[in-house]
């Protein structure tokens, strides 16, 4: 038998042999003898190069040829014994029984919160600034025009880590930053941690979140303010929400104002709700600076995030926030 | 501050009801808090910021209403028929400490008889909350819910020959404070003494000695003005704090004392038959200078960016008493003694914006088109957090303290070495925290004994530690996470991280010793160390009672990945040709570690060997002991052309002679 001869036996051979296949069992054997690697059908392929010039092609032709038979005629056996369990019969699929679920995480919802408001304080061009969370009393009081008598001063009210150093009260310590390091325009928002000792209940952390907008450049006036706050507000809280400014005090800015917003509960009862604190940079903060007081203007504006995500969510308890249990953080 | 609005209309004229009243005291900055309707009366509550002391009393807050309106405001008739006794015969006062008491007012009225105060006076005052005590406590009272400035009334008889000492307290003095406090004094503390003894601590409350009682006969007065700071710092050292105090912490009016303490008198005879002595002992050493403000309008145009007619500004000063005089585009005004916030341009700006009105500022629509750029840092979190979200970790946000025990387990330094807090209400947890993850341990520790796991958390947050060499706090951004799953998936996590970040860049785990870790590993990036990862020990578990679970932890700097960011990388085409894939179990020492083997694969791989992959390890029947068997894979792949079984075959046993050459491996046969 020439060896093209021989290389159509083995075709024929396996394609007897997988007439008598009758279960999985005896298709794997099947596989094992022609369709492995070193199997009959398979072998074929690598002994091709042993063939003489001429008769290479044909071997070629020959052995893909009895390849491409045996592999269907295995496939399509393979596929009528592997099939559902019962031949013929559909799978059968409960269309009601519950999903496999996939879980993923969720960012905090603080994080979510001020993500949006990075956001949208982006959409309106401002670049986003961060500053150390232990300040010295320069940035946290000194340069924010708050004066050694000042209640906000008081050691009890601070948590200082030595005689010039503390946890930063507000992030409006970053303002300082940013004007000590860029001259006008400037226009920032700032994110961050803030720290007052307070006794913790339901809606009292000693630990929360702040954000804060400024801007600064010739010829900001307070109708810049309203209306930059104005834009945002109705950015986050939608086109409907009622708004107003209402006079304040702060020692950084002059005048100062207090931003309420209109809230309905669910009953439709109104209330007036202090969202956050802004104003004109005071004077004396540029002086601290070295910023032109007389050249330049500047808004602030600065506000709790805890807060704001409360009442957005309804959450009652301010410790369900930093509690982290997984049945909560799941919700958002 | 709660204001009863038919007190207020004693002093200034409208047609408005409460609800209107709250709104117009709102837009002028002070906020109501609420509004308890009463029969034909209504209490308002308004929230007084720290700088307006002068509205501590209904006529502060009428002065307002009539800026407000424009209305007159009229103030209550203080002429006493004065008998012709002298109380500077009676009653002598004197301040030892000028800095801390500016003026200090002593009036005798005599021949009272104490008793129940007069319907109407006892009316208001419990409208307002206060409980009614006798004629003279409730006068007293009265008068300082009307000026807003607190008065003091002694029994004259208790006082010793007569003598007003306004003093610091020497050490080893103490007093019994009207509300039965035992109050130890200290040399810092601003006291009012007779000639023997504290009989009141200054500004914070009167000594029960001292005090007005039903055998009271003759009143000592009381009416001054002291520094805000020191009452503040007594009142928070002995722990009372008081309506006078609270008064006295926001500024009183220093030239309105006399004024004040003639209206109070007046009301105790009022209120208590009594007469009042002619004149009065006041001490005043420095009356302060009155203060001029100048603005400028164009400055107001400047800062508020509307235009305020000059007319209209003048009145609004007019209103609020300022006396403006305008000269050309300044008006120059004379600020009323009971206005110390007002000292400068920029606070005349805020009052005649705040009278004219917030709401009268205009909204506008400038449009102002600038690109900035996007911030590396926010987008580094952004890509770590939804990252690790898609891994199913949690983002958690934790308090920045923690404990010794927790800082000694997860800080190189130790609690030793960690920053603390001063503060008194962290008494345990009052360290700054300079790893992650020892936070993240205990929400684990909340969450299995929930029994919400899988518990995959991660935080992004500050750390802090002292600088070796200098007095500075070194503060780094962590990302830190914690998992209750295997160190391997943990590891898979990280490595698929830095690859989100940057995929070309090789992230190298090097066994490394942590305190907290049964296995524990530094984490490399493009060879610079970046943080470190483990598998938690079971002691430190038990330390922490986090039951039933095994732990895997990582900490790793944020600046490292936000440094990768940005950074280009690679793109490769799809291969075009198929790989050929050879899986080899080996026999080698239990000490061997996969890096060794990768070691050994590598030296003697082929460029075509694209990928060496881990399979697994086996242990037991048919492996000795000592010994693991480890299966790895070996894909190779060509780019320019199909590989042979051949070539593949000679390539695969060099691999294994590398192997058996490097670390002993034997090939174990199927």
């Amino acid at each position: 038998m020439s060896k093209l001869e021989q290389f159509e036996q083995i075709g024929s051979e396996a394609l007897e042999d997988l007439q008598k296949v009758s279960d999985v069992e005896s298709l794997e054997a099947f596989r094992i003898k022609y369709l492995s690697r070193k199997g009959k059908v398979v072998g074929m392929l690598s002994q091709i190069g042993k063939f003489s010039k001429e008769d290479k092609p044909k071997a070629g032709q020959i052995a893909n040829a009895v390849k491409k038979k045996v592999t269907q005629g295995f496939d399509e056996l393979k596929d009528k014994l592997g099939a559902a369990p019962a031949a013929g019969e559909k799978e059968l699929v409960d269309v009601t029984v519950p999903g496999v679920g996939f879980e993923i995480g969720k960012r905090h919802v603080i994080s979510q919160t001020i993500d949006e408001l990075l956001e949208i304080f982006s959409r309106m061009g401002f670049d986003i600034a961060y500053g150390p969370e232990v300040e010295d009393q320069w940035h946290n009081f000194i340069a924010l025009n708050i004066p050694p008598e000042h209640p906000a001063r008081d050691p009890l009210d601070n948590f200082y880590v030595d005689e010039s150093t503390l946890l930063r009260s507000q992030t409006s310590t970053i303002q300082i930053r940013v004007m000590e390091n860029k001259k006008p325009p400037i226009r920032v928002v700032a994110p961050g941690r803030v720290y007052r000792p307070d006794t913790v209940d339901a809606t009292h952390m000693f630990m929360f979140h702040q954000i804060e907008a400024l801007v600064v450049d010739e010829g900001i006036t307070m109708v810049d303010l309203k209306s930059s706050i104005g834009q945002f507000i109705h950015a986050f809280f939608g086109q409907d929400i009622k708004w107003r400014l209402r006079p304040s005090f702060f020692p950084f800015t002059e005048p100062s104002a207090e931003v309420d917003l209109l809230w309905v509960d669910k009953n439709g009862n109104e209330s007036w709700m202090e969202v956050g604190g802004c104003g004109m940079v005071d004077p004396n903060v540029f002086d601290a600076v070295g910023i032109d007081n007389e050249k330049y203007t500047g808004w602030a504006f600065g506000f709790g995030i805890e807060r704001l995500t409360m009442q957005k969510y309804g959450i009652k308890d301010i410790r369900l926030l930093f509690e982290n249990d997984l049945r909560f953080l799941r919700q958002f | 501050m709660k204001i009863l609005l038919s007190w207020l209309k004693d002093y200034v004229d409208f047609d408005l009801n409460a609800e209107q009243v709250a709104e117009k005291l709102s837009n002028a900055g002070f906020p109501c808090e609420g509004i308890e309707h009463l029969d034909g009366d209504a209490v308002i509550d308004i929230e007084v910021s720290s700088n307006r002391g002068d509205c501590l009393g209904h006529i502060g807050v009428a002065r307002e209403m009539a800026a407000v309106t424009g209305a007159e405001l009229k103030l209550p008739d203080i002429s006493i028929e004065e008998s012709d006794k002298a109380a500077e015969d009676m009653v002598c006062a004197e301040i030892a400490e000028p800095e801390l008491c500016k003026r200090y007012t002593a009036r005798i009225i005599d021949g009272i008889k104490v008793g129940p105060s007069p319907d109407w006076m006892k009316n208001r005052l419990e409208a307002l909350g206060l409980r009614s005590v006798n004629n003279v406590v409730d006068a007293t009272n009265y008068a300082m819910l009307e000026c807003g400035q607190p008065p003091h009334a002694f029994d004259y008889a208790k006082i010793s020959d007569g003598k007003i000492i306004v003093r610091k307290a020497k050490p080893g003095e103490r007093i019994v404070s009207i509300d039965g406090s035992k109050c130890e004094l200290d040399n810092e503390m601003l006291i009012i003494a007779d000639s023997k003894q504290p009989v009141a601590i200054a500004g914070v409350m009167g000594g029960l000695e001292s005090e007005v009682s039903d055998e009271t006969t003759t009143i000592l007065l009381e009416e001054a003005h002291f520094d805000p700071v020191s009452i503040r710092t007594t009142s928070r050292k002995l722990g009372i704090s008081s309506d006078a105090s609270f008064r006295f912490e926001r500024v009183v009016d220093v030239e309105n004392i006399d004024w004040a303490s003639r209206r109070c008198a007046q009301l105790i005879a009022m209120a208590s038959g009594g007469k009042v002595l002619k004149g009065v002992s006041d001490c005043y050493p420095t009356k302060p200078k009155t203060k001029q403000v100048k603005m400028r309008l164009g400055r107001l145009k400047m800062l508020l960016g509307i235009d305020i007619p000059a007319e209209k500004v003048m009145d609004i000063f007019t209103n609020l008493k300022f006396s403006p005089q305008i000269d050309g585009e300044t008006i120059t005004c004379t600020v009323p003694s009971w206005r110390s916030d007002i000292y400068r341009e920029a606070d005349l700006i805020e009052e005649a914006a705040r009278i004219h009105g917030y709401d009268n500022i205009p909204l506008e629509n400038k449009i102002h088109i600038e690109i900035i750029g996007e911030d590396k840092r926010h987008k580094t979190v952004k890509a770590v957090s939804s990252y690790l979200n898609s891994c199913g970790y949690y983002e958690t946000i934790n308090v920045t303290f923690v404990d010794g025990a927790t800082a000694d387990v997860f800080s190189d330094g130790g609690s030793e070495k960690s920053l603390s807090v001063k503060d008194v209400s962290r008494k345990s947890a009052n360290l700054l925290r300079q790893n992650l993850i020892g936070s993240l341990f205990s929400v684990l520790k909340t969450n299995v004994n929930a029994k919400n796991q899988p518990c995959r958390i991660f935080e992004i947050a500050d750390t802090f530690a002292p600088s070796p060499t200098e007095q500075k706090t070194i503060e780094k951004t962590h990302i830190g996470l914690v998992t209750d799953g295997d160190f391997r998936q943990m590891r898979g996590v990280i490595e698929g991280l830095v690859g989100t970040i940057n995929k070309d860049a090789a992230v190298e785990f090097v066994p490394a010793k942590l305190k907290w870790a049964q296995a524990g590993a530094e984490i490399k990036l493009n060879g610079k160390s970046i943080g470190s990862a483990g598998l938690a020990d079971k002691s430190v578990l038990e330390k922490f009672d986090i039951k039933d679970t095994t732990a895997s932890a990582a900490e790793i700097e944020l600046e490292a990945l936000c440094e990768l960011i940005d950074q280009p990388f690679e793109v490769k085409p799809i291969p075009r040709f198929p790989a050929i894939r050879r899986d080899l179990s080996i026999l080698i020492e239990e000490k061997t570690s996969w890096a060794q083997i990768s070691d050994a694969v590598g030296k003697a791989a082929p460029a075509i060997l694209e990928k060496l992959e881990f399979v697994d390890i086996y242990r037991g029947k048919g492996v000795e002991t000592g010994k693991k068997s480890l299966t790895l894979s070996l894909v190779f792949r060509d780019e320019d052309g199909t590989l042979t079984h051949e070539i593949v075959d000679g390539f695969e046993k060099d691999i294994v002679k590398s192997l058996s050459e490097h670390v002993g491996a034997e090939l174990r046969t199927a």
